[in-house]
């Protein structure tokens, strides 16, 4: 069957290609100014310190969940034709117990021609935010993530901050998160500009995307360019791990090929830009050359 | 300690739990909270508990929000509080009462 997002050797993969460059993940965010403070430790209480920043990192690394977008709500309850005449306004009725997730509570309209349906995702979406807000989300999603709007963020360069405002605004399953991240993923690729998302929690989700549409070739040759072997080993892997049909993966089962190998059978048989990662690939080698030999 | 002048504790001869609004906001901006209190207290006054709100003014998007708290209402209809007659019509409304 194949394999979805949240397995554990897609992950895996996902987590080695991402990274961990900690003076990224930990990058000062705006806050309240303070002198910077000085600690005197020995090398076991620096290892120490380097290994919970390495397991905090870890943390905040975790990758948001990759859904499908979900179904629109249609569901009427009762239909009342004694109410017909007399209201104006459509009334909207939430459920405000507190210990129910929010998913399963009972959020109804009334419209004023007397009919009882049950609330839109958009309308329970505001509803949520009005009763139990949650930082960083808006009742009404900002203007920026529309598309006109979306183009000026991506030349100022600000992909990661843009996503990490969508995660905070939108559910993982709602239409527009998932654009906005096509979007972003789509203008990444065009300019090759991964290395903005490297050590994010959204380099697997792009990874995935990219996957699932073959359109690996910018990747396979920014990975070569900064000489991360293993990263376009795991890629490999990934790509035939979910498309088991190709003719490079049965060639790399009955091969059983490694490293240099795999990547110049998969080169010949699925990218589209060969002569660009054919060339990617023997500067590569020439560099592992002079580096061995000096 | 209570003083002779203060109102804390109150003891009613007769009168029994009501569901009702009351009403809040500022000069041409009503807000009705659904409140839980005694039928002999101010309409505004102090009352047991929140049971939700009510806005009558339509929003942006043309809806009138409404919040019922709906376990805390079972229970105090279960302890045989009375409902006010908009506190009717609006239950009927959404459905949890004919």
């Amino acid at each position: 069957a194949k394999p979805a997002f949240s397995d554990e050797a897609v992950q895996n993969l996902l987590c080695r290609m991402t990274g961990l460059n900690l003076e990224k993940v930990f990058k000062s965010v705006k806050k309240e100014l303070k002198p910077p403070t000085y600690k005197l430790m020995t090398e076991a209480q620096l290892e120490e310190a380097t290994n919970k920043a390495i397991a905090e990192a870890k943390e905040r690394l975790r990758m948001p969940p990759v859904l499908n977008e979900r179904e629109p709500i249609d569901d009427v309850l009762a239909e009342d034709k004694i109410l017909e005449g007399t209201e104006t306004a459509k009334y909207v009725f939430t459920d405000l117990t507190y210990s129910i997730p929010h998913r399963e509570r009972f959020i109804v309209v009334r419209e004023p021609s007397g009919v009882l349906r049950k609330a839109t995702w958009e309308e329970r979406d505001r509803m949520i935010q009005i009763f139990f807000p949650k930082e960083g989300r808006r009742v009404i999603p900002p203007v920026i993530f529309q598309d006109e709007h979306l183009v000026t963020v991506f030349q100022q360069d600000r992909h990661e901050d843009i996503l990490n405002m969508c995660i905070a605004q939108f559910e993982p399953d709602s239409p527009d998160y998932i654009r906005v991240h096509h979007r972003t993923y789509d203008d990444i690729e065009k300019h090759a500009k991964y290395d903005l998302l490297r050590s994010t929690r959204h380099f697997g989700g792009m990874v995935w995307y990219l996957v699932n549409r073959k359109k690996t070739d910018g990747l396979l040759i920014d990975m070569l360019h900064r000489d991360l072997l293993d990263d376009t080993t795991s890629l490999i892997t990934l790509y035939h791990m979910l498309h088991p049909d190709c003719p490079s993966a049965k060639e790399a089962k009955e091969g059983n090929l490694q490293g240099v190998e795999l990547i110049k059978v998969f080169v010949k048989t699925e990218s589209q830009r060969e002569g660009y990662i054919q060339l990617a690939l023997q500067a590569y080698q020439e560099a592992m050359a002079t580096s061995t030999a000096s | 300690a209570l003083s002779a002048g203060s109102r804390v504790l109150r003891s009613y001869r007769g009168g029994h739990v009501v569901i009702r609004f009351a009403l809040g906001g500022c000069t041409n901006r009503p807000f009705f909270r659904i409140v839980a209190a005694h039928s002999k207290r101010a309409r505004d006054g102090k009352y047991l508990e929140q049971l939700g709100c009510l806005d009558p003014l339509p929003n942006a998007h043309g809806e009138k929000v409404a919040g019922l708290n709906v376990e805390r209402l079972r229970h105090w209809l279960g302890c045989g509080a009375q409902l006010s007659r908009p506190a009717e019509k609006l239950l009927g409304r959404c459905g949890r009462r004919p």
